[in-house]
C-alpha cells in the first residue's frame, strides 16, 4: 500500500483540505514574494545596500529569515499538529476504530506521520520555492540551498515521527507540548556549541552552511569531530537523525501492534541511551583525548564553554536516563498481570520486568563511555571516574526504585509524590546549601558528586565526594528494601486460583 | 450446535482493584444473536473490548471464525466488527466519506456499492452527503453501525447500539438484526433495554460482577429458572380463578385483577398441567395461559443478578 492509497493519510488529507490550505500557502507566498521584491530592488539599484556589502550577503540574510520560518512551520508547528490530532483521535475512539481494521501498524503510523501536518508542509514547500529563487538571484551556490533544505526537512520528518510517539503515549494533550518545549528550551543552552541538541536539531549544520559563504573564522563554523575524527556537520546531523529515526519507527510500530507493552522495551531504551550518550561524548572526546581533566587540544577548543561541558553533560545524561527509565518501566498492574499469566508470584519475576536491570545497564554504558576519558595514572583520575560513574549508578537506581515505589504506594498520585521525593533528594539540599552557605549541605544532593568531580575546578575534595556517593548508595539500598516489601505484600494477591470477585 | 463463530473460554480481565471479567466462557454460532445482559459494571463492555484486543486480558482464549486473538490478531480483525457504546466519527467528513475511509481500510471490493448498501440498511441514504458533525446522536449511532457492517464481518459485537435511537430507529435496528441473524452472522449485543432484546435475541448471557451467571438459548434459560412466573387470563362473566390460586400449593407472589392474575409457581411439567386442570374444573374460562419466563426481563430478574438497570 503506497502512501497515496493509505486510508488514514487520505482521510487526514481530506480533513486538512476541508479546513482550508490556500490561506496558509498564500501567506507563505506573500512572505517569500516580499523578500524577492526587496532583493530585486537591491539588484536594480532602487535601494541602497546599507550595512550589507554585496547582493549575496543580502540574499543570505533573507534566506536565513525564510529558513527560520520554515523551521517554525515544519518541525515545530508540524509536531504540535500531528501529536494533537493523534491525541484527539485517541480520545474520540477513532484510533481504536482504525486499529480494529486490518491496516498494518506501519500503515497507521505512516498515515498519521504525513497526513495531519499537510497544511504546514504545503506552506513550507512554498517558502522553500521562494528561498530557491532568492539563492539563485543572489548568486549563492545551489548546494548551500540544498544542504540547508535537507536539514530542515529531515528535522521535520524526525519531529513528525516523534510527534506520533508522543501523541500515542501521552495521557494529556499538554504532554506533547511539554516535550517540545523541553527540546526547544535546550536551544538557548546551545551557547555550548558541542551540546548534542545542536546536532540533533540542525542548529550547527545550518549555521555551518550559512556561515561558510562569508568566510569569517568562527569556532561555531567548524565541523564536529567523532572521537577526534572530523565529520561534516550535515553528515553528523543526518546520521544521528536517521539512526534515531529508525529506532523510533521500530518503537512506534511495535507500540501500535502491542499497545499493552511499555512505551520502550528495555533493549530499545538501552540502544537509545547508547546512541545519545556515544554521540554526545564523541563530540567532546577530542578536547581531552583520554587525559581528563588535562586539555589535549587547547587551540581548537578555545571556547571556554567547551571545556566546562562535562558537568552539564553529566546532568543531561541523568535527565535522559530518567526519561528512558520512566518510558521502559512497566506499570505495577502489568507486572501483576504477568504474574497471573505465568502463575509465578516471586520477586525474580518482578525484577525481570522492572527497570532496575536497565538502570544497571545505563550505568555500565555510561561507565564504558567515561572510561575512554581517563588515563587512570593518578589517584585523582581514578577517584573522579569512580565518583562520576558511582553517582550515575546511584541516581539511576534511586530514581527507578522511587518511581516504582511511588507507583505501588500512591498509585494515581505517584507522579506528584515522585516529583516531591526527587525535589527533596536533588534540589532541596542545593537550596539549603545556598541559604546557609554550607558546601556540606549542598553536597547532600544526589546530583552534586558527579557534577563537582567532573568540573574543572581543581579544589574539589574527591575523597569526601566518594564518601557522599557511598552515603547516597545507602538511600538506594533502603529504597530497595521498601520496594521489595511492597512487592512481597502485593504478590500474594496475584495468585490466580484464589482470586475472588 | 454449529461450530461457533465466536468462542470465548475462561476469559479473565484484571483491573488494579477488581477482576473485571472472571473466568467467562461463551460460544456464539452462526445465526445466533446473543444478548449480553448485566447491570452497570458487570463487565459487558470490558468483555467486548477484550474480544477485540482493545483490552488486555490476563488469560483465556478468544477465537473469532477460528482465528485466535493471541496468535492471529490480524486475521481475526477481518472477521470481526465492533460498535462501541459511543459514536467515534470524523466530524468534518461526510457520511459517505466516513464509510469510504473504513471501506478502504478493510480493503472492501466495490466500495461505492457496499457503502450505498450499508447506508440503505441503516436508513442514512438521505444523509449520505451530510457532514458527521451535522448528524443527530441517533444518526451517528446508525452511521457507526454502518461502518461496522462495511467489511461484512462474520461476528458483530454491538455495545448498547439502541441507546441513542428513537422508537422508529429501534424498530429498524431490530429488523436489521433479524436480517443479520438470517444472513448467518454471529451477533453479541449488550443493552439495557431488555424487552427490546427479547425481540431478536435467540440466546442470552447474563453477567454480574465479571462472572457469567447463566447463558444459553432463551428457552434453556427459562427452564433453568426454578421459579416460573405465569400469567393467566379468564373471562370476566364466569367464575374468577383467584380463589383457586390463593389456596393452591406452590403459588406465590400472586397479583390479581378482574381479568386475570400473574404469579410465581414452584413446579413444572405435570404440576403445571395439574394447576390448569384444577382451574378449568372450577369453571374458570381460561383465555390465556402464558409462561413469562421466555421474557429476558423475567429471566434476568430471576437469574440472581442483583442490580436491575
Amino acid at each position: 500500500m503506497t502512501l497515496f492509497e493509505n486510508p488514514i493519510f487520505l482521510t487526514q488529507k481530506r480533513l486538512v483540505h476541508r479546513a482550508g490550505v490556500f490561506a496558509a500557502m498564500a501567506i507563505a507566498a506573500l512572505i517569500g514574494l516580499s523578500f524577492v521584491v526587496r532583493l530585486i530592488a537591491y539588484m536594480m539599484g532602487l535601494t541602497i545596500l546599507g550595512g550589507y556589502q554585496s547582493i549575496d550577503q543580502i540574499g543570505k540574510v533573507y534566506y536565513g529569515w525564510i529558513l527560520a520560518l520554515e523551521i517554525i512551520i515544519l518541525p515545530i508547528a508540524g509536531f504540535c499538529r500531528i501529536s494533537r490530532m493523534l491525541f484527539e483521535d485517541r480520545k474520540a475512539g477513532l484510533w481504536d476504530s482504525n486499529r480494529l481494521t486490518p491496516l498494518k501498524p506501519a500503515n497507521l503510523v505512516l498515515g498519521y506521520w504525513f497526513g495531519p501536518a499537510l497544511r504546514e508542509t504545503y506552506a513550507a514547500v512554498v517558502l522553500a520555492a521562494f528561498s530557491l529563487v532568492i539563492v539563485v538571484m543572489s548568486g549563492l551556490p545551489i548546494t548551500f540551498w540544498l544542504g540547508t533544505q535537507v536539514l530542515v526537512w529531515s528535522t521535520g520528518f524526525f519531529f513528525g515521527l516523534l510527534a506520533v510517539l508522543t501523541g500515542l503515549s501521552t495521557p494529556k494533550s499538554e504532554g506533547s507540548a511539554m516535550l517540545l518545549l523541553t527540546l526547544l528550551l535546550l536551544v538557548p543552552i546551545s551557547q555550548m556549541r558541542l551540546i548534542l541538541t545542536n546536532f540533533l536539531l540542525p542548529v550547527n549544520g545550518i549555521y555551518n552552511l550559512l556561515h561558510d559563504a562569508t568566510g569569517r573564522p568562527d569556532p561555531w563554523a567548524t565541523n564536529p569531530t567523532f572521537f577526534g575524527i572530523e565529520i561534516p556537520s550535515i553528515i553528523f546531523c543526518l546520521a544521528l537523525q536517521i539512526l534515531l529515526g529508525v529506532l523510533l519507527w521500530r518503537v512506534v510500530t511495535r507500540k501500535v501492534a502491542h499497545p499493552f507493552q511499555p512505551l520502550l522495551q528495555r533493549w530499545e531504551a538501552l540502544v537509545l541511551f547508547a546512541i545519545l550518550l556515544i554521540a554526545q561524548h564523541s563530540l567532546l572526546w577530542g578536547i581531552w583525548r583520554g587525559h581528563f581533566p588535562a586539555i589535549f587540544d587547547e587551540q581548537n577548543y578555545r571556547n571556554a564553554n567547551d571545556t566546562e561541558m562535562m558537568p552539564f553533560v553529566h546532568i543531561a545524561t541523568i535527565g535522559i536516563g530518567m526519561i528512558l527509565l520512566a518510558a521502559a518501566s512497566p506499570h505495577p498492574q502489568q507486572v501483576r498481570i504477568k504474574a497471573l499469566q505465568t502463575g509465578r508470584s516471586d520477586l525474580r519475576l518482578v525484577f525481570s520486568r522492572s527497570a532496575l536491570p536497565l538502570a544497571l545497564g545505563f550505568s555500565i554504558m555510561a561507565g564504558l563511555v567515561l572510561f575512554t576519558y581517563f588515563d587512570f595514572t593518578t589517584a585523582d583520575s581514578t577517584q573522579t571516574y569512580l565518583i562520576a560513574v558511582g553517582n550515575l549508578l546511584v541516581f539511576f537506581l534511586v530514581f527507578t526504585l522511587l518511581m516504582e515505589v511511588c507507583r505501588l504506594f500512591f498509585r494515581q498520585r505517584a507522579a506528584s509524590f515522585g516529583a516531591l521525593a526527587l525535589f527533596i533528594l536533588c534540589i532541596l539540599p542545593l537550596i539549603l546549601g545556598g541559604v546557609f552557605e554550607s558546601q556540606t549541605l549542598a553536597r547532600c544532593s544526589i546530583l552534586t558528586p558527579g557534577v563537582l568531580a567532573l568540573g574543572i575546578d581543581g579544589e574539589v575534595d574527591l575523597p569526601a565526594l566518594l564518601q557522599t556517593v557511598a552515603a547516597h548508595f545507602v538511600i538506594a539500598v533502603l529504597l530497595f528494601f521498601l520496594w521489595r516489601s511492597l512487592w512481597l505484600r502485593l504478590l500474594p494477591k496475584a495468585k490466580p486460583a484464589t482470586a475472588k470477585v | 450446535m454449529a461450530a461457533p463463530l465466536l468462542s470465548i473460554e475462561n476469559l479473565r480481565v484484571d483491573f488494579p482493584a477488581v477482576i473485571a471479567v472472571n473466568d467467562l466462557s461463551l460460544m456464539v454460532a452462526a445465526g445466533e444473536v446473543c444478548g449480553l445482559i448485566g447491570p452497570n459494571g458487570a463487565g459487558k463492555t470490558t468483555t467486548m473490548r477484550a474480544i477485540c484486543g482493545l483490552q488486555e486480558y490476563t488469560h483465556g482464549t478468544v477465537r473469532v471464525a477460528g482465528f485466535d486473538l493471541a496468535l492471529q490478531p490480524h486475521e481475526l480483525k477481518r472477521h470481526l466488527g465492533f460498535m462501541p457504546d459511543f459514536c467515534p466519527v470524523y466530524e468534518r467528513l461526510t457520511a459517505t466519506e466516513f464509510l469510504d475511509h473504513f471501506a478502504r481500510a478493510s480493503e472492501v471490493p466495490n466500495r461505492a456499492a457496499r457503502i450505498d448498501e450499508c447506508l440503505q440498511l441503516t436508513m442514512l441514504t438521505e444523509k449520505r452527503d451530510a457532514l458527521c458533525a451535522e448528524l443527530s446522536r441517533g444518526m451517528r449511532q446508525r452511521l457507526v453501525l454502518a461502518k461496522t457492517l462495511i467489511p461484512d464481518p462474520q461476528v458483530l459485537l454491538l455495545d448498547e447500539p439502541a441507546s441513542g435511537l428513537d422508537p422508529h430507529g429501534r424498530i429498524e435496528l431490530r429488523n436489521l438484526l433479524l436480517q443479520l441473524r438470517a444472513a448467518g452472522k454471529a451477533v453479541v449485543i449488550s443493552s439495557h433495554i431488555l424487552t427490546e432484546l427479547s425481540g431478536f435475541c435467540n440466546h442470552a448471557a447474563i453477567m454480574e460482577r465479571g462472572r457469567m451467571v447463566m447463558s444459553g438459548t432463551i428457552a434453556e434459560l427459562g427452564q433453568k429458572v426454578t421459579r416460573r412466573r405465569l400469567s393467566v387470563k379468564w373471562r370476566t362473566n364466569h367464575p374468577p380463578g383467584t380463589p383457586v390460586l390463593q389456596v393452591y400449593a406452590g403459588v406465590k407472589s400472586l397479583v390479581t385483577s378482574a381479568e386475570g392474575a400473574t404469579f410465581d409457581f414452584a413446579g413444572e411439567g405435570d404440576a403445571l398441567d395439574e394447576l390448569l386442570k384444577t382451574l378449568i374444573e372450577q369453571r374458570v374460562r381460561v383465555t390465556e395461559w402464558r409462561n413469562l419466563d421466555d421474557d429476558l426481563e423475567q429471566i434476568f430478574l430471576q437469574s440472581g443478578a442483583k442490580e436491575l438497570m
